[in-house]
């Protein structure tokens, strides 16, 4: 991946709409009309977080204008094809909560409310 | 205990250093309430956690994503030495087949006032097509962690 397409994937992936468009379109080709419901957001505006991500390599416009989610070829933005590496993600999150957790309950004051 | 996991590589080694009493760690595997506190990642928590904390038990649960997506698992406590050791094997079912099964052997030790917690984990199945789920908990989190990093050093 050369520096350009990094940084506008990095460029891509820094808006959290445009991540929500990505997480959506894992779950099946979505047309703009159908994108754009959840995110109350105008047809034009929806269009355009589709470019970025377009020209950023991450999403492509296929038949009957139904946009997908592209495979990279590189660094922590592959696909993941495996539960394995999905499971790994999942285990090294856990831990981390368990981590912020167990800090809590060793917290002195009885009156904490706040949960990490 | 007979099974390939003596003799085998794991597929996924961790150890992590907790800065808390063992017998504290290990709690927080054993009881519904803590375990629904921190089980599973941010993006997609467990909301519901129920078992029988023995050897033989089953534990069944709930995992939430992102726009209220969940995903069900359950499994067995294959054994359970008190504040050393939980060997789990557990099971994701998709349209009644089962598409991944892991193998869970997690360690306790104490070092130093401290727990060094190990987890050996021992894939048995691994399905390709609802790789979709896996997907979707590691994009997740990849976006996540990349999102953060974008945000603090912007």
């Amino acid at each position: 991946m050369t520096d350009d397409t990094l940084s506008r994937t990095f460029a891509a992936l820094a808006d959290p709409t445009r991540r929500a468009i990505l997480e959506r379109l894992k779950r099946g080709e979505v047309s703009v009309t159908e994108l754009a419901e959840p995110f109350d957001m105008s047809l034009p505006a929806i269009s355009k977080h589709l470019r970025v991500l377009e020209r950023a390599g991450l999403v492509t416009r296929g038949r009957q204008a139904q946009w997908r989610p592209r495979r990279l070829d590189a660094g922590p933005l592959t696909d993941v094809a495996h539960w394995l590496d999905g499971y790994r993600d999942f285990m090294t999150g856990s831990l981390d909560r368990l981590d912020a957790y167990l800090q809590h309950l060793q917290q002195p004051d009885p009156d904490r409310k706040e949960r990490p | 205990m007979t099974d390939t996991a003596a003799t085998t590589t794991p597929d996924l080694h961790i150890t992590r250093t907790f800065d808390a009493p063992r017998e504290l760690v290990f709690q927080a595997w054993a009881k519904e309430e803590h375990l629904l506190n921190w089980f599973g990642p941010r993006t997609f928590p467990v909301v519901s956690w129920t078992h029988e904390f023995r050897t033989g038990g089953r534990f069944e649960y709930v995992m939430q994503g992102p726009e209220g997506v969940r995903a069900p698992g359950s499994g067995e406590y294959l054994e359970i030495v008190e504040n050393e050791r939980i060997v789990t094997q557990s099971q994701i079912v998709h349209e009644g087949d089962v598409i991944f099964e892991v193998r869970q052997v997690s360690t306790f030790e104490e070092v130093d006032g401290a727990t060094r917690y190990t987890l050996d984990a021992y894939v048995l199945i691994d399905k390709d097509f609802p790789g979709r789920a896996g997907m979707e908990q590691g994009w997740n989190e990849t976006l996540d962690r990349l999102g953060e990093h974008l945000a603090t050093h912007a």
